[in-house]
């Protein structure tokens, strides 16, 4: 068997590899200390990114901006499956909004088979399915006088209590409700319900500088990186000593 | 291989199981009556959240009632989303409860019916049931949902008959 000998070349190679693969972690490991070391006088945890990318990063991601609808000077919208009034989720639907109004001071959303009756202030008061006589495949919603109005792939259907009872409607009622495109500051305001304020610059460059931003195992990584560094300051020791002898 | 299987088992599990409206034709024989309804306010809205330790995700809570049986679909929150429940309730016992929709994705054991059996004849001891009802591992919050929604139907079946 070969004897192995720790000789001053040997460790002169060890150094010189673990130096070089440690560096890049060094200089990475020294810039964000810095930005750590003065939190506070670049006011690094009063600032928030909203960079996508570091956003993934943290798993926070805006879902897409489905239906809009203009009711009142208010906006019901479905981000994802989250439906909002204004910037307040009220309920969840998988299904996308076919219209919205207002009815006897309640706000009436219709979906593909149900009708949602809301409250001005968003609290839920039911939901009608076809259990309740709702009909199914609901295209449009509208109001005229103190009757509901929907219409479904092949008629027009009429409603004089509040949706409780449908029935066919032989008038010519055609006020549907309508999507509208919904303005950027409204948007922006849905948008703080799933970003927040996004992330403090502090707790991304503490997360850069410990590897809990790579998810997992970016901690093990920073172990591998500190026993390189172990390593390092063993074998210079070593080599210091042993130049030093001769 | 396994992981696949667990994911497309659980993928399975959530979704419609029976809608409210042939849950309801099966209740009364495809002659469902006319549904009522009860505005959740004052003393019983308050009777409703102790029962639920949070308040009832509406404010009106419709109803079936014909031949001395009333039929409630209800919901309530498993982990994170709200599972949809089936009950029929006859003089002050429940007849059967059902998950009618599943949207959660662990927990969709309770929508067997060796589990939902042990609910069959329960009825009201102050506001809880009158038995223990036995666990599922791993399914522990779908089964205090549906144990809180057949005390919640008891106690809306007790509310309309004294109304």
């Amino acid at each position: 068997m070969k004897k192995i000998r720790i000789t001053l070349k040997s460790i002169n190679q060890v150094h010189k590899f673990t130096g070089i693969a440690v560096c890049v972690f060094l200089i990475h490991l020294s810039i964000t200390g810095i930005f750590l070391n003065h939190t506070e006088d670049l006011g690094l945890d009063e600032k928030y990114t909203d960079s996508p990318m570091i956003l993934a990063l943290y798993n926070i991601s805006m879902p897409n901006k489905e239906e809009s609808f203009l009711v009142d000077n208010h906006f019901i919208s479905r981000f994802g499956n989250q439906v909002f009034l204004d910037n307040q989720p009220v309920f969840k639907s998988e299904v996308p909004i076919i219209g919205a109004i207002i009815f006897n001071q309640m706000l009436v959303i219709a979906i593909e088979n149900e009708i949602v009756l809301l409250t001005e202030e968003g609290e839920l008061i039911e939901k009608l399915t076809t259990a309740n006589g709702v009909p199914v495949n609901i295209q449009k919603l509208g109001a005229f006088n103190s009757l509901l109005f929907l219409k479904t792939s092949n008629q027009v259907w009429e409603s004089n209590d509040e949706g409780q009872e449908w029935r066919v409607s032989d008038s010519n009622f055609n006020e549907w409700s309508n999507e509208v495109v919904m303005p950027d500051e409204k948007t922006q305001q849905v948008e703080s319900y799933f970003l927040g304020k996004g992330v403090s610059l502090e707790q991304f460059f503490l997360d850069l500088h410990n590897g809990n931003i790579i998810k997992g195992f970016g901690k093990w990584i920073l172990d591998i990186i500190a026993i390189f560094l172990l390593l390092i300051s063993i074998s210079g020791v070593w080599i210091w000593l042993r130049k030093k002898r001769y | 291989m396994l992981v696949i299987i667990l994911l497309a088992s659980s993928l399975h599990a959530r979704g419609v199981y029976q809608t409210d409206k042939d849950f309801l034709d099966e209740v009364y024989d495809n002659t469902p009556p006319k549904s009522k309804r009860i505005m959740l306010v004052g003393n019983l809205r308050e009777s409703v959240e102790k029962i639920l330790d949070h308040p009832y995700g509406s404010l009106r809570i419709r109803y079936w009632k014909k031949e001395g049986r009333t039929a409630w679909i209800l919901e309530e929150i498993g982990k994170v989303e709200p599972i949809t429940f089936g009950v029929v309730i006859k003089e002050g016992q429940i007849q059967k409860i059902k998950v009618l929709e599943f949207r959660e994705i662990r927990g969709w054991e309770v929508r067997y019916p060796a589990f939902t059996k042990q609910f069959e004849g329960a009825s009201l001891k102050g506001t809880k049931l009158d038995r223990n009802v036995d666990g599922i591992s791993g399914a522990t919050l779908s089964v205090w949902a549906m144990t809180s929604i057949a005390e919640l139907s008891l106690f809306l079946d007790e509310y309309v008959k004294n109304k």
